[in-house]
Parts: structure tokens; C-alpha cells; sequence
């Protein structure tokens, strides 16, 4: 699931994430890493692998989401294209 | 209302056919014939058509003239006429363009109606100027062969997406489709920009494309790093975006404070209010949900259709006009999605042309193609108008006073603020005499 994390620099790293977020390294999507957000704010976005992650937090003043990743698709013609 | 009444023949009613003088004719109170339109012969009202020429003055039984009657007067106007002899005369327009429709235009008129010469002739070529296209990836032999000069796409900045095995094809060597369509309209008016190639929606490598969030979330993020590293060797950033959530039910409930569609906080929202911040213009197709033919995805809803990031105020917002100028009848209209801005689409650019080739032999269509063909035209101007000089919100306001108005003054929901004109736009900004 995704999520934000605020941390203390913009130099930032996994373990730094998942410190703040109060899991195992383990549980973070390490090929996803760690995406900046907000460069002011040191805010940073990263997946979380744990299903039990979503029941078990709160939000806080630095740990936000869980947040929609819908699938996205092109504004162009494809095959299911529609004519009048 | 309008109306078309059919009256029988009379000596008066052929003058006046014939070009002679309006006759008296005495209506009921509620009824007013209008002096203007002359009376066409229609034959016989019941289908029939008798004699040599039933639809001729001379041998025509009946003629319809226009009227104008209250409402609630249609019924007496009929009993007035002997019988159903009051016909509607409904308003009338144009069936605008739709997917399946045939290229209106080719790139030369969508060039003539930007007034490209103009823009190169002033040295407003996107020189210095990068443009990002989050798509499906680029393929820069498609775009040479098909009249792209020089090496458009710049190597060096590679994004790839994240947990993809094998990793994708390297910049610019992509599968020529949607991205290479987005990328050949990038550089209609923006010949010289240099293209960064960021395949988000190459979730597969073979098939269909589509991408998640989370891989736009990655691609932008990388994208600021880029710029507050290395990007100074450009002068100007646009990105270009021809993509987004085409129904509601693809994210999570209304309830839910985690939300894309509406929500400003959710953190793609967050990182295009910090790439304005960081002087980087960011186009979005407002998408293909409009109402004359939405696409299939749509599931038939076009009320609120424009959301998330095209519907982010911090973005422009393009929808799609034919090179005839007229609204394309997929093209999504606003207001958009309550919770993000009213007033989108911000503006509009030329779509459903015969462009790209890519793919052939389709069209570039959609407010896909619109999409691109603005973010070349703000990095043509961005060529002299760095952002440290006009913010994206400046520049965004500039472009939006300066479009063409084809619905009249103020915002209209199809058209948005008008037609996208570089040359107007250049003009305010001082870099066109």
C-alpha cells in the first residue's frame, strides 16, 4: 500500500523510512524504494508490502495513507474506441 | 418558439415565393409569421406528389413559413390550420468529430493554426527547453523517419519502471505507439525541445499499456531529483501527461481520505503542486469523456469526468479542438470533479489529425494528441520566457487570457478558456513584436 513519510533530511533511505514508520526493512517494496514527494517538506512516498501495516497504524503527524494507486490508462483511440 | 407552419397555396403566398411583397397574414394572437423567411413550396402535405413538379412554385399544393408561437398556442395554431400543419424547427448543429471519424486536417493545418513560421521566424523553437512525456516510451527512429530533425530524445535521463523484469527498452527505443505519437505532437511547435523519455504506462512489455500511480508517483519523483540535479543544462521543464483514470470506480470510496480523484492531499497532488514551485510546467489531457461520444471506459458518465491531476489547479488542463476549431465530441467537459478546480478544461489544442503515423493508420486523436500540441507550444515559448521570469501560474494565466474565444468571453464548459494561440501568447509576454 502506498504511503507517505515525512523524514528529517532529503537524503533519505529505506531503513530511515521504515524506522519512521515502525516497520522491518523487510516490509517495504524495496524495488518501488523510496519517491520524493515534497522536497520542502522531506516528504517521501514508499510502498508497504505488510497487509497487517493498514490495521495496525495511525495516521500520524508524519506518517500519512494508506493512498489510491489506481491504474491509469492513455486518453487516446484503442480498439474500444466508440463512434457516435 | 420556432415554428415551421404549412399553409395552403394562395395567390399572396406565390408573390411573396416569387420575390414579391410579404402578404397580411391574419393570425391568431400568439402567432407571429416571420416577415423574412420566404414560403417553400413543400407538394402535398400527405406524401403523395402529384403533377409533374410538386415541389415547384407554380405546382405546389402547400408552403411552409416560419413562426414564432407562444407554447402554449401550438395546439390553437394547429386547430387555426385545419389539422397537423405545425411542424418544430428545432435548432440544429454540426455532429462534432468522435473516434472512428476520419482525420480532420493533417499536421500542415495544425502548424498553420499555431503559426508555427511565426514562432520559428522569432527563434521560439523550444531550444533549451525540456519536455518530459510520462507515456508508454518513445521511439526516436519513428520520429526521424517521419520528418524529426536531429536527435530528439536526450539519453542520458533514464527512468525505468520500478520492479519491472526484464527492465523496458532504453530511452527513446520503445515500440512506436501512444508515447511516440505524444512525443512527434510535443514537437509540432517545439522542434528543438529535447525530449525525456519516462515510460509509466509500459507496465507490460507486450500487449496493451497501462500503467498505476505509483509508477507516475516514481517517474515524477525522479523527475525532481533530475531537475534540482542536473536539469540546469535546460533552461525550462514541461511535462507532458496524456493519460488518467477514465471512471471513479477505479478508486477508493468516496469515504476514504486516501483518495486520487478528489483529494489534493493525496501525494501525486502533492508533488504537482511542488513541481509549480519549482517552476516546471505540467499539461494534463483533461480525458476522452465527453459528452457527444465518450470513449468505452467511461461507462457512459460525463458529468465531473475531469479528475485527479486533470483536475489539479496547479496544471494546465488541455482539451480537444479539430483543426476546423470545433469541439471534438470526446473531449471531457467540465465542471470538473467537486474538491479539485471548477473551471477545467483550462484550455484547448488541435486534435484528431493526420500527424504522427503512430499508430498508423489512425489519426492522432483524442485529448491525448491535445495535450502534447500545447506542452510544445509552452516550451516554445519558454525557449525566451524562463520560468524564473513567469512562474507556471503566470505563464498558465498569460495562455488562458490570450487563447482564442470560440464560446465567447468567460469560461465554457467545453471549450474551457479558449483555443491555445502562441502568437498571442508570445505577443503579451514580449517576445513577439
Amino acid at each position: 500500500m502506498l504511503v507517505t513519510v515525512d523524514l528529517k533530511s532529503d537524503r533519505a533511505d529505506l531503513h530511515m523510512a521504515a524506522s519512521a514508520l515502525g516497520v522491518p526493512v523487510s516490509a517495504l517494496d524495496s524495488e518501488y524504494g523510496l519517491v520524493m514527494v515534497d522536497p520542502m517538506r522531506h516528504r517521501f512516498a514508499a510502498k508497504v508490502l505488510w497487509v497487517e501495516f493498514a490495521k495496525r497504524r495511525q495516521t500520524t503527524f508524519t506518517v500519512k495513507g494508506p493512498f489510491a494507486d489506481p491504474s491509469l490508462d492513455p486518453f487516446q483511440a484503442n480498439p474500444n474506441f466508440r463512434s457516435r | 418558439m420556432h415554428v415551421l407552419l404549412a399553409l395552403e397555396k394562395t395567390n399572396d403566398l406565390l408573390h411573396w415565393g416569387l420575390g414579391g411583397p410579404t402578404p397580411l397574414i391574419n393570425t391568431p394572437s400568439g402567432i407571429t409569421v416571420d416577415p423574412c423567411y420566404s414560403p417553400i413550396p413543400v407538394g402535398d402535405l400527405d406524401g403523395s406528389f402529384n403533377g409533374s413538379a410538386p415541389f415547384s412554385m407554380e405546382e405546389s399544393a402547400n408552403f411552409v413559413v416560419r413562426a414564432l408561437v407562444d407554447e402554449e398556442h401550438v395546439e390553437m395554431a394547429q386547430t387555426w390550420l385545419g389539422g397537423d400543419r405545425v411542424f418544430s424547427d428545432p435548432l440544429i448543429s454540426l455532429y462534432p468529430t468522435c473516434f472512428g471519424d476520419p482525420a480532420v486536417g493533417t499536421i500542415e493545418h495544425v502548424m498553420q493554426k499555431l503559426n508555427v513560421p511565426v514562432l520559428q521566424r522569432e527563434a521560439l523553437t523550444g531550444d533549451g527547453v525540456a519536455i518530459a512525456i510520462m507515456d508508454s516510451g518513445i521511439n526516436q527512429f519513428h520520429l526521424s523517419r517521419n520528418g524529426c530533425t536531429g536527435q530528439n530524445v536526450d539519453t542520458h535521463v533514464q527512468w525505468v519502471p520500478p520492479g519491472m523484469h526484464p527492465p523496458p527498452s532504453s530511452p527513446g527505443k520503445h515500440p512506436v505507439d501512444h508515447g511516440t505519437m505524444c512525443a512527434f505532437d510535443a514537437l509540432i511547435a517545439a522542434p528543438d525541445a529535447r525530449l525525456l523519455d519516462y515510460p509509466i504506462l509500459r507496465r507490460h512489455t507486450v500487449g496493451t499499456f497501462h500503467g498505476v500511480l505509483s509508477y507516475a508517483l516514481s517517474a515524477y519523483g525522479h523527475l525532481m531529483m533530475w531537475w534540482a540535479g542536473g536539469g540546469d543544462l535546460y533552461d525550462a521543464l514541461v511535462v507532458s501527461n496524456s493519460w488518467g483514470m477514465y471512471h471513479i470506480n477505479q478508486d477508493f470510496p468516496s469515504d476514504s481520505t486516501g483518495r486520487y480523484s478528489d483529494n489534493p492531499l493525496h501525494p501525486f497532488h502533492l508533488q504537482l503542486q511542488s513541481m509549480a514551485q519549482n517552476g516546471i510546467d505540467v499539461v494534463f489531457a483533461a480525458g476522452n469523456c465527453g459528452s457527444a461520444c465518450p470513449a468505452l471506459p467511461c461507462l457512459n458518465n460525463t458529468i465531473h469526468s475531469i479528475m485527479g491531476a486533470s483536475a489539479h489547479p496547479k496544471v494546465l488542463s488541455v482539451g480537444g479542438v479539430d483543426t476546423q476549431d470545433n469541439w471534438v465530441g470526446y473531449s471531457s467537459e467540465g465542471p470538473s470533479i467537486p474538491g479539485m478546480d471548477d473551471e477545467k478544461p483550462d484550455l484547448m489544442a488541435y486534435t484528431h489529425f493526420d500527424g504522427s503515423q503512430a499508430p498508423s493508420p489512425y489519426p492522432d486523436m483524442g485529448t491525448s494528441a491535445a495535450c502534447p500540441v500545447a506542452a510544445g507550444c509552452i516550451a516554445a515559448l519558454r525557449t525566451k520566457v524562463p520560468p524564473g521570469t513567469r512562474s507556471p501560474d503566470d505563464l498558465r494565466t498569460t495562455l488562458e487570457d490570450t487563447a482564442r474565444k470560440p464560446a465567447g468571453e468567460g469560461w465554457d464548459p467545453k471549450y474551457g478558456n479558449g483555443i491555445i494561440d502562441p502568437i498571442a501568447s508570445g505577443q503579451a509576454l514580449g517576445v513577439i513584436p
